[in-house]
């Protein structure tokens, strides 16, 4: 199965939850990501989604100046973007249960 | 820096310019939205050394065209949407302040938000945004309802039910943006951002000043109904203009000075002597109105509670409107007789209980009984109307 697909529906609530633990810049939050798994996710849909979640509220910006290189964009989630994160978990939780149940008695039978 | 370094820096700098272009249909300020940071993630996946490397950079990210629709796709942006924007210096600027003023904000709430305090206030700052929609929703009104006109003066909620139909459209768009109910594209979001802005101010600015300009209505309202009423008689409701006294016999009393139980001169003519205050009577068929006019009183003052009055016509002033001056011949030739209400009034018995014990003592300055009255001669010797008629006529009629 292409997890792809799969990633394309949950990557808000897998960056919301990344940047949940620990602000983080673009691809500090992309390694994160790939540090716990997520390997299919190309770098430009995380940068994209941060800036969505962003745009929408659920997450701050800051700017931290380097004294080599560039500046780097830090994110960092607020209230909204927590009050998002619980309820998309919920969602997962009871999908990936359906999900459990459903493959579970298909297994079993 | 190194060569190869330096010649990695160019590279990326190569391919974020080609995402930038991929993306240029969005506007400017999309893209600089959407790349800003993109060389330092870049260079920062292509130092990543758990990351397979796989050569140039278009086989390490895919082609930039790509890139950049992944990019546009994930942040929720279709693709042409905003159109062409030519960008002037102007332009530029104001995003860059704009850019500015978001990064400043941004560390600030970070700040904010690494003290113990915040994370508290901010949970209970969101919880009553609702009420910030609502009053987002009642400045928007405000400010409308004043645009047009329809409210008078200081006011919290519209008297008029069209004005609480527009209170209630605008507290529901306010509260349905607010939950995000609206999609609407950048340029409309930005707008309304703006209006946010404004409106929040305006709220600011009304719930600062309406109390106070609510007061002062108060006041205003308060200051009409508690003036002062005006020196007057009022009989049955309406004002007496002259007072015509007569004797216990029921003959008329020429001259008759009136005071009030605290020895203060009543009188019909609260602006007597002003020009331009003092009441003007048309009798009819005249050209040319009449005023009343006091009697010479002691110190060269004028009296103007000695009734009947008389009256002079209003040529007998002087242009200058200056007080006239009762007691010179010319003025007094001119003075006009009013006409009693009737030539005699019914006897009557007045109560003679030692008028004497009742007077004060004569040594009181102010004493009406004790002044001698032998300067307030009435300024006219026109004898009383006789044409014996009861009934009462509308003063002052010329003779």
């Amino acid at each position: 199965m292409d997890t792809t697909q799969l990633l394309k529906g949950v990557l808000d609530l897998a960056v919301l939850a990344v940047v949940a633990d620990e602000d983080g810049y673009g691809y500090d939050v992309v390694r994160r990501l790939r540090a716990a798994g997520i390997e299919e996710v190309g770098d430009a849909s995380v940068y994209g989604t941060l800036r969505r979640l962003y745009s929408s509220g659920a997450l701050t910006s800051y700017v931290v100046p380097s004294d080599e290189g560039p500046h780097r964009k830090y994110y960092g989630i607020n209230a909204q973007g927590r009050a998002m994160l619980g309820a998309q978990r919920k969602d997962w939780d009871e999908f990936a249960g359906t999900m459990a149940r459903l493959l579970g008695t298909e297994g079993g039978a | 820096m190194s060569i190869v370094d330096d010649a990695i820096a160019q590279d990326v700098r190569t391919y974020a310019a080609q995402v930038r272009a991929a993306l240029a249909d969005l506007g400017p300020e999309h893209v600089d939205d959407l790349t800003d940071g993109l060389e330092a993630n870049l260079a920062d996946a292509l130092a990543d050394d758990r990351r397979a490397h796989r050569g140039t950079l278009a086989d390490e990210f895919g082609a930039p065209a790509d890139y950049a629709a992944e990019l546009r796709a994930a942040a929720g942006l279709a693709p042409g949407s905003g159109g062409q924007r030519t960008g002037g210096a102007v332009d530029r600027a104001l995003r860059q302040l704009v850019g500015s003023v978001r990064d400043i904000e941004g560390t600030t709430l970070a700040r904010l938000r690494a003290t113990r305090w915040f994370p508290g206030v901010e949970d209970l700052l969101v919880a009553l945004r609702p009420a910030w929609w609502v009053l987002r929703g009642w400045a928007l009104a405000h400010l409308l309802l004043q645009m047009v006109g329809a409210e008078q003066g200081a006011f919290w909620l519209p008297s008029s039910s069209g004005g609480w139909v527009l209170l209630l459209l605008a507290v529901v768009a306010s509260a349905q943006w607010g939950r995000g109910e609206w999609r609407t594209g950048p340029r409309w979001g930005r707008v309304l951002r703006f209006a946010s802005g404004v409106l929040a101010l305006a709220a600011a600015i009304l719930l600062l000043t309406l109390p106070q300009a609510h007061r002062d209505d108060v006041a205003r309202a308060q200051g009409w109904g508690d003036r002062p009423v005006e020196d007057g008689v009022v009989v049955a409701g309406e004002r007496a203009f002259n007072l015509f006294v007569y004797d216990a016999d029921g003959r008329p009393v020429e001259g008759a000075q009136v005071f009030d139980q605290a020895g203060r001169p009543v009188t019909t003519e609260p602006y007597g002597g002003d020009r331009w205050r003092q009441q003007e009577y048309w009798p009819d068929g005249a050209g040319d109105p009449l005023f009343h006019v006091g009697v010479p009183g002691p110190n060269g003052e004028t009296r103007w509670n000695v009734f009947p009055l008389h009256s002079v016509p209003g040529w007998a002033w002087a242009d200058s409107g200056a007080p006239l001056d009762v007691t010179d011949e010319d003025v007094r030739g001119e003075v006009l007789a009013p006409s009693w209400p009737f030539a005699a009034a019914a006897a009557v018995v007045p109560w003679r209980t030692g008028p004497e014990a009742t007077l004060p003592a004569p040594a009181g300055a102010s004493t009406p009984g004790a002044t001698p009255s032998a300067e307030a001669v009435p300024p006219s010797d026109a004898p009383p109307a006789t044409d014996g008629s009861a009934v009462p006529e509308p003063e002052p009629a010329v003779p």
